[in-house]
């Protein structure tokens, strides 16, 4: 029953915050006739989110609590505003505009297509919920420094000051904690949304409301997919194509199963769904439709996409830094591609695009964009100087690039196999000379260069973040490659006549790679077994801790407790409250790390062990018993207060 | 078919895996289903001499037994019922000398967890 009024909740407020300010602004600025259904339905999502993170950091500013009254009047207030505005605007211009009868035809699926996206978004919800029944439990890491940030908004109704404590050795050798320094990972739009659904919800952080959010954003993004790819296919038909098969709606389709059933729990599909890969997820929703987007501006002229795409690439950029850096890196490659193939009349295009930029909409969207952002709120990876550390010569291992095999292993095998046959398709067919295969390719090629040799580029960041991107345009260029390939022995100036047999036997083939090096991938991701004790124990034990600490400081194992990245959540003091004994890697990577958090839990009884606990005035430990015991229980200075299964707490005494 | 009927369908299978989630996850953060623990704690830690304890059981077992030593000598012992998903404090008439270690001993079945001072 509770999980009945959680999911009507749950569903009845992401629609509400979600869904309904986007469609009624859509609605406002737009004919009806201006977008599908399905575009409807995405716009209004990117929309809503971005408008309610928006409005939250403006309440927040303004020294107002964030919380149901000041939201629900804070929406109510820019929806009326906006539609005033939308309102005097539509009685100064009409515009032309295909008929919805007209998009209709252009969009309608058949019965047989209608199934088929049926089945294949239900199998794709069915893979994921499969996947997800043992990872919704709240146990990642990254999930749960996210949320920690989610709830401290939520609980105090302020904007979070993104800091936390560091262990440092001051001048006179002692260690001490310093005061809360600036951390530039975290960003705001990433932590606003699950806020703003706990206050008006009331469902806890520990439940599974954030996985299923984030399952939402992560299925919308395929549907963007989806849909990018349906207009993508009318802009890049060729007479060598049959025009019955090479269609938008079976092309779409063939994006579906690629996204859906097929490679639909590796990163940076489900598997950063229950990892908590939040920013990733929400700029894997945001890339395609601002690309989408700026397709139909530039294509349709229409200032109106442009605004809307200025829009949504502002929402990005307070979202998530490296999806923003990626998604620039595509804008300005595709932009380059399409004026390099289209060098003869390259003064006519840029006529064309600073008309398209300077026209009023675009202007006072970008106007207040600035405003805001210089007089707002800044992202904090602009505030902290973040930038700078992603750009330069990368120098570490892990950041000079990945191997081809690498590559196609990240992206999965069969995809880029694919992909890369629709790369050469796109440029046999000379579609470079669109919009959209200018897109596609840039989209490929630009990383391709990011994730093989970021250095000609002076990218800094870690290349097996990057190849995460790679799988969007790849697994596009591959739903492009497997029906254009039959649509080629299907058209009618075909040369190359094969008989029904061959084909048949090559559609199984095609299948068959697909499916196997697809399932195979989502084999190995499955999760073995359910971690639900262990959880349990670790919040029960945080329960202890919260009600019996006073104050003290504590410290915790990271490498063998489970879920201890959520613990923060049961305390609010500070980000890095419990101190934390992170992976032993870390420590040995990096010398200059304080090694306190390591000896404190691993040699409490040495010399360095205990000045640490004296100095930073640490007197409660947890850890699991099943690996650090021996060297508290043979110490005198120690008292085992709690134990459970699978955590211990000690106390030091004074 | 229309597109509304499509994203219909769409929403219909969300909510059905939505609510399948909720359920399961539900039903996993239930310290009482289908799993068999239980904790043992000091009631008072910041009290360095009192040794009340505080048992939370989630097993099917509820008849726990337990015994205090001090400094390996055996000073007290008792039985006492904790019914499954409840929290029990026992308080024993002893308190925590300073200076040697007092551990209580807590059994149930076969299963033994210590806490000391």
């Amino acid at each position: 029953m509770h999980s009945l009024i959680s999911t009507i909740y749950f569903i009845l407020m992401s629609g509400i915050l979600f869904l309904l300010p986007g469609l009624v602004i859509l609605r406002s600025f737009f004919n009806k006739q201006s977008f599908v259904p399905f575009e409807t339905l995405l716009f209004s999502f990117g929309i809503s989110l971005g408008l309610i993170d928006f409005l939250m950091i403006i309440i927040g500013k303004l020294g107002i609590r964030i919380g149901v009254y000041s939201l629900s009047v804070g929406i109510i207030a820019a929806l009326a505003i906006l539609a005033i505005v939308a309102f005097t605007l539509k009685r100064l211009k009409k515009s032309e505009e295909k008929t919805e009868e007209e998009s209709e035809r252009l969009f309608s699926f058949s019965r047989r297509q209608s199934a088929l996206f049926i089945i294949l978004i239900g199998l794709t919800l069915l893979i994921k919920v499969v996947y997800l029944t043992h990872a919704v439990l709240p146990t990642s890491t990254d999930l749960g420094h996210h949320m920690y940030w989610s709830k401290l908004i939520a609980t105090t109704g302020t904007l979070p000051v993104y800091a936390k404590q560091e262990i440092i050795t001051g001048p006179s050798g002692i260690y001490q904690l310093t005061l809360p320094e600036p951390i530039p990972d975290f960003i705001i739009g990433e932590h606003l949304p699950f806020a703003a659904l706990h206050i008006f919800t009331g469902l806890d952080f520990l439940s599974a409301f954030p996985i299923i959010f984030l399952l939402l954003v992560n299925v919308i993004g395929l549907l963007a997919l989806f849909t990018l790819a349906w207009r993508f296919v009318s802009d890049i038909r060729s007479p060598h194509l049959s025009k019955n098969i090479f269609t938008p709606q079976n092309v779409a389709l063939a994006v579906l199963f690629f996204f859906g059933p097929l490679y639909t729990l590796a990163s940076p599909q489900a598997k950063f769904v229950s990892g908590g890969v939040v920013g990733n997820v929400l700029g894997n929703l945001f890339i395609p439709l601002i690309l989408l987007i700026f397709y139909r501006a530039i294509r349709e002229k229409r200032p109106d996409f442009l605004g809307l795409g200025f829009f949504l690439t502002f929402i990005i950029a307070y979202t998530h830094h490296l999806s923003t850096l990626i998604l620039l890196f595509v804008l300005v490659a595709s932009m380059l591609i399409y004026l390099f193939v289209h060098y003869d009349a390259i003064g006519a295009v840029l006529r064309s695009w600073w008309k398209l930029i300077f026209s009023p909409g675009p202007l006072l969207i970008a106007g207040l964009a600035i405003v805001f952002f210089f007089g707002v709120a800044l992202p904090t990876y602009i505030e902290t100087n973040a930038v700078g550390t992603a750009i330069g010569t990368p120098t570490k291992a892990t950041r000079t690039g990945l191997s081809f095999f690498q590559l196609a292993s990240s992206g999965g095998e069969a995809r880029v196999a694919l992909g890369l046959a629709g790369f050469v398709v796109l440029l046999c067919l000379h579609r470079y000379m669109r919009y959209a295969g200018a897109i596609l390719i840039g989209w490929c090629a630009i990383l391709l260069m990011m994730t093989l040799d970021p250095q000609w580029l002076f990218i800094d960041i870690p290349s097996n973040r990057i190849v995460t991107y790679f799988s969007f345009p790849v697994g596009l260029l591959a739903a492009f490659a497997a029906v254009a390939f039959f649509a080629m022995l299907s058209a009618p100036q075909s040369k190359l006549r094969i008989p029904s047999i061959g084909i048949l036997i090559m559609s199984l083939t095609i299948l068959v790679f697909s499916l196997g090096n697809g399932t195979l991938d989502n084999n190995q991701t499955l999760l073995p077994k359910s971690k639900s004790l262990s959880v349990l124990q670790t919040f029960a034990a945080s329960r202890y801790l919260a009600e019996h600490n006073e104050g003290k400081s504590i410290l915790k194992d990271h490498n063998y407790i489970t879920a201890d990245s959520w613990m923060k959540l049961f305390f609010l003091r500070d980000y890095a409250y419990p101190l934390s004994r992170g992976l032993f890697g870390r420590y040995a990577d990096n010398p200059d790390r304080e090694q306190c958090t390591l000896l404190m839990i691993s040699v409490p009884n040495t010399a360095r062990g205990e000045k640490c606990y004296d100095d930073l005035g640490v007197s409660l430990v947890a850890v699991n018993p099943h690996f650090d015991t021996a060297q508290f229980e043979k110490s005198e200075r120690f008292s085992r207060i709690y134990a459970s299964d699978d955590i211990h707490i000690y106390e030091r005494k004074k | 078919m229309a597109q509304r009927s499509l994203i219909l369908i769409f929403i219909v299978l969300f909510v059905a895996s939505a609510f399948f989630l909720f359920w399961k996850n539900e039903r996993e953060l239930d310290p009482d289903q289908g799993k068999s623990w239980w904790t043992l704690a000091f009631a008072s830690p910041e009290d360095p001499e009192n040794l009340a304890f505080v048992v939370e059981n989630h097993s099917t077992e509820t008849a726990f037994q337990y015994g205090i030593t001090t400094d390996k000598t055996p000073v007290a012992k008792d039985t006492f019922i904790v019914k499954r998903g409840e929290t029990m404090i026992i308080t024993p008439s002893l308190t925590a000398k300073a200076d040697v270690r007092t551990k209580i001993t807590v059994t149930l079945g076969t299963e033994k967890k210590e806490i000391y001072r």
